[in-house]
């Protein structure tokens, strides 16, 4: 009898696929960020807003490298069953030890960055169902009902929250 | 596959033994062996690690097995793409209902929502392609 394998290098080929397939999406997000540091230049001075706009771009790119790199690598050990939480952790756990490499910016923005790194890791996470050869339809939509909520959250206070340390670090 | 598991209580997968002549395609065909022959007909052993792919259902000679009749890939930013087409359709739908009547409502997007596939075929052709691929043929 035939049965599917989802093997290291099956969930590794995928990497890239997902990595390509979001490039675009990757552009706003730096685009925003270099708003947002235009905005801390006219708010703050100069080395603030290079170290904010260093921060906001790291935690970005490690967002992305946690869910669509590191999630499916390490796929078969991790504890739940729904994507979106692992996602979470892993982009929790990272952007944690991060927030130590990023000493002197305001605890408003390393939130921010906190947040926006565990919620694009957990998006990314919950959008890897779709490469998995073992996730039902039904069991997608179950996810998807369960973690909107919390992705739409943690977008919204990622952005009050870096627009407030902006603001009222001066 | 046994490491992988996923939402349980969600599958839908039945099959209605009256119908089914033990010809053993579902089983076959199940790529996580959900399914097994059980004196002569079909039976679900191991419901839990259905994926939904509907393989048994497409192959059931009798049509004994029913799955998830929604058609599709488990992929979240297709879901949410789709809910997103069917809720602005909706919202389409209730503005022009209170100018027209129901069954003038525009209906141009396909089952999901959206055009991918014609999108990808204006990508493949281009004269400028096209002019590469002749110099190939000759």
């Amino acid at each position: 009898m035939r049965s599917v394998t989802f093997t290291l290098k099956e969930r590794a080929v995928l990497i890239p696929v997902e990595l390509v397939l979001f490039w675009k999406n990757l552009i706003y997000m730096l685009l925003t960020v270099f708003l947002l540091s235009a905005l801390a230049l006219l708010m703050q001075d100069k080395t603030v807003a290079a170290a904010t706009a260093v921060f906001y771009c790291t935690v970005t790119l490690l967002g992305i490298t946690c869910g669509a790199v590191l999630f499916p690598l390490l796929l078969p050990f991790l504890p739940f069953t729904q994507f979106w939480i692992n996602g979470a952790l892993i982009g929790g756990v990272i952007s944690a030890l991060n927030l130590l490499i990023h000493p002197g910016l305001s605890p408003l923005t390393l939130s921010a960055g906190f947040l926006w790194c565990t919620t694009l890791s957990s998006f990314m996470a919950m959008n890897f169902t779709g490469s998995t050869p073992y996730t039902s339809l039904s069991g997608v939509e179950k996810e998807v009902k369960t973690a909107l909520p919390f992705l739409i959250g943690g977008t919204v206070f990622t952005v009050f929250s870096a627009l407030l340390g902006l603001f009222l670090s001066r | 596959m046994k490491n992988y598991r996923y939402i349980t209580d969600t599958i839908k997968l039945s099959i209605d033994s009256d119908k089914c002549i033990g010809c053993g395609q579902c089983i076959t065909v199940c790529p996580h062996r959900v399914l097994s022959l059980i004196d002569k007909k079909a039976v679900i052993v191991d419901l839990g690690s259905c994926m939904e792919c509907r393989a048994c259902e497409t192959n059931c000679p009798t049509e004994a097995i029913k799955s998830n009749p929604d058609n599709g890939c488990g992929c979240a930013i297709h879901l949410l793409n789709t809910w997103v087409a069917k809720l602005s359709k909706k919202i389409v739908k209730k503005n022009l209902s209170a100018v027209k009547p129901p069954d003038a409502v525009p209906d141009d997007t396909d089952q999901h929502g959206t055009d991918t596939v014609g999108k990808h075929i204006k990508n493949i052709r281009t004269p400028a392609r096209d002019k590469t691929l002749m110099k190939f043929v000759a």
